[in-house]
């Protein structure tokens, strides 16, 4: 005869549940928290230096080497593509691309700009430009490379 | 330290024409004349980097310097070459002391040397006196990844004749990423390439001696050839009418077989072409250097060395040409005409952006590095986004090309 249960020791089992989950959480925590980690440390240098990176890269092109700032953005960009893709990483290199499109606008080369603001909405696609503190320059090219890749995505 | 900076010098310049620019403190850079005197000194351009300017912003401003220091007008060190000068295109960095150097600004000189597709060297030397056993992977893990090689050459002890009082000095050689790889083994010529310069006074007197003999010499040979040469060695008239002589001409003044000249009545020319227009062939002279073109003056580079003071360098300006042309008649002396000032390239960028208005012509939004802008001084007025309106004059010349408008 099946045995009943009453509400009292449904909540035993509740309990017991709930204290299994705890204890499985905490044992997880121990085991992934050093991998974790260790993963994170091997990860912050490379991710300090994109960063240290797109900053000198942006103060280049706010004091105009724009020459400059390309060489420097497209020696960095070819590490950083090394880097493992994390949303962080993902967007830093978009802002890199962004900021390798500015100079090559700066400089006049068009078709540059325009490959590397492909690969910035590529890399990042939630890109979004703020059109007051950007150059409308910058902005246009933005706005028909988005408006590119959407022609694309719905003619597939 | 002294002796290793002066070999890695002269290994620069087996660097094929190389520029050399030294970064390394003021009491190097009092010292390097005096160090360069026994014949180094005459081939090769120091821009000196005083060690205290190391930094981000100043690193960033090296190529400017070197630009600037070469004489080039317009400073495109991170092209492919540097505008105006195709012939100089190579730039060694040599920085003596480079663990005295803050890594990051160190890191900043080699992405520049590696990001760029000017064919350069980067040469780090280091001290182990400077607190390191290794100085070599002390440099290597100061810069992080990207040192691609550690020269072994470079980190040999010193020889001999090189050794200084410094213990071991070494050097870790970052190549720059050039499609073709630099000849290094290839020794360099001590003398200047032979070059007929179009235009200039030696040339043309070179040029001149050449035509002279060579007319000589077919004079003489004109004149000695019917003497010289056996009777019926060079053979009267073939089937056209005309012989022909080994040298390659053919001659007239000959008797064909039938006792007569073939153009008996007509004074005949001496000597004539074997082919229409073979003649008047351009002489060519073949010179063991590269092919330069016609070269100014003000494209060599200068000789000696610029003051370690004097920073940033003055650009040399490019002299007139105003040599006189001999010709038959005197002519008045033509007015002397105001040379037109030099056209530079102007880079100029506003935070966060602006349209730009140059003498009351607007230019558009920046970012903006095409204009051409005459030297001198030009009215700027910046419109910001918010509506602010900011008026600047700008002094352009080949040293002042970046402006930033805030």
């Amino acid at each position: 005869m099946p045995q009943r249960r009453t509400p009292r020791t449904r909540a035993t089992a509740l309990r017991g549940g709930r204290r299994a989950l705890a204890i499985g959480a905490c044992l997880l925590g121990l085991v992934g928290a050093p991998a974790a980690a260790r993963a994170a440390t091997d990860e912050a240098p490379e991710y300090a230096s994109l960063v240290r990176s797109v900053s000198e890269v942006e103060s280049l092109i706010r004091d105009a080497h724009f020459r400059t700032a390309v060489g420097v953005a497209e020696s960095t960009r070819e590490w950083a593509d090394r880097i493992p893709s994390r949303p962080e990483v993902r967007e830093l290199r978009s802002r890199l691309q962004v900021l390798l499109a500015t100079a090559w606008i700066a400089l006049g080369q068009d078709d540059d700009a325009r490959r590397a603001m492909r690969r910035a909405v590529a890399v990042w696609p939630l890109l979004e430009l703020d059109t007051d503190s950007s150059s409308p320059r910058v902005v246009a090219l933005w706005r028909a490379v988005r408006s590119d890749q959407h022609a694309a995505g719905g003619s597939r | 330290m002294r002796d290793s900076l002066l070999s890695e010098i002269r290994r620069a310049l087996e660097f094929d024409r190389a520029h050399v620019v030294v970064v390394a403190d003021a009491e190097t850079l009092a010292a390097l004349p005096r160090w360069l005197a026994d014949g180094v000194r005459d081939e090769i351009v120091i821009v000196p980097f005083p060690l205290h300017d190391i930094g981000e912003d100043a690193v960033a401003e090296l190529p400017e310097r070197v630009a600037a220091a070469i004489g080039t007008a317009e400073p495109t060190f991170p092209g492919d070459t540097l505008a105006g000068a195709p012939h100089r295109t190579r730039v060694a960095l040599v920085v003596p002391d480079a663990l005295a150097i803050d890594p990051e600004a160190l890191r900043t000189l080699h992405r520049i040397a590696e990001g760029t597709g000017m064919r350069q060297r980067l040469i780090l030397l280091a001290d182990a006196a400077e607190g390191s056993d290794d100085p070599a992977r002390e440099l290597a893990s100061r810069l992080g990844e990207g040192v691609s090689k550690i020269d072994p050459e470079g980190a040999r002890p010193p020889r001999p004749s090189e050794r200084s009082e410094d213990p071991v000095d070494e050097a870790v050689e970052l190549p720059a990423p050039s499609p073709q790889p630099p000849r290094l083994a290839k020794p360099r010529r001590r003398s200047r390439p032979i070059a007929v310069r179009r235009g200039s006074r030696r040339g043309r007197s070179r040029a001149g001696i050449a035509w002279l003999t060579g007319a000589a010499l077919l004079a003489g040979c004109a004149l000695l050839v019917p003497d010289v040469l056996p009777q019926g060695f060079l053979r009267p008239a073939d089937a056209d009418g005309v012989g022909s002589g080994s040298a390659g001409f053919r001659t007239w003044n000959h008797p064909t077989r039938s006792g007569q000249p073939p153009h008996a009545g007509r004074v005949p020319p001496l000597l004539r072409p074997m082919r229409p227009g073979a003649g008047s062939a351009p002489l060519v002279l073949r010179t063991r250097g590269p092919l330069v073109g016609p070269v100014d003056e003000a494209d060599l580079p200068p000789v000696g060395l610029p003051h370690p003071g004097a920073l940033p360098a003055a650009p040399r300006a490019r002299p007139v040409r105003t040599e006189p042309v001999a010709t038959g008649t005197p002519t008045a002396p033509a007015p002397t005409a105001k040379p037109e000032p030099r056209r530079i390239t102007v880079s100029l960028n506003a935070q966060p952006w602006a349209d730009l208005e140059i003498d009351g012509r607007p230019v558009g939004a920046t970012p903006i590095a095409t204009l051409r802008l005459r030297e001198g001084e030009h009215r700027v007025v910046a419109t910001f986004p918010d509506g602010r309106v900011v008026e600047r004059t700008i002094e352009v010349d080949s040293l002042r090309s970046r402006f930033r408008i805030d």
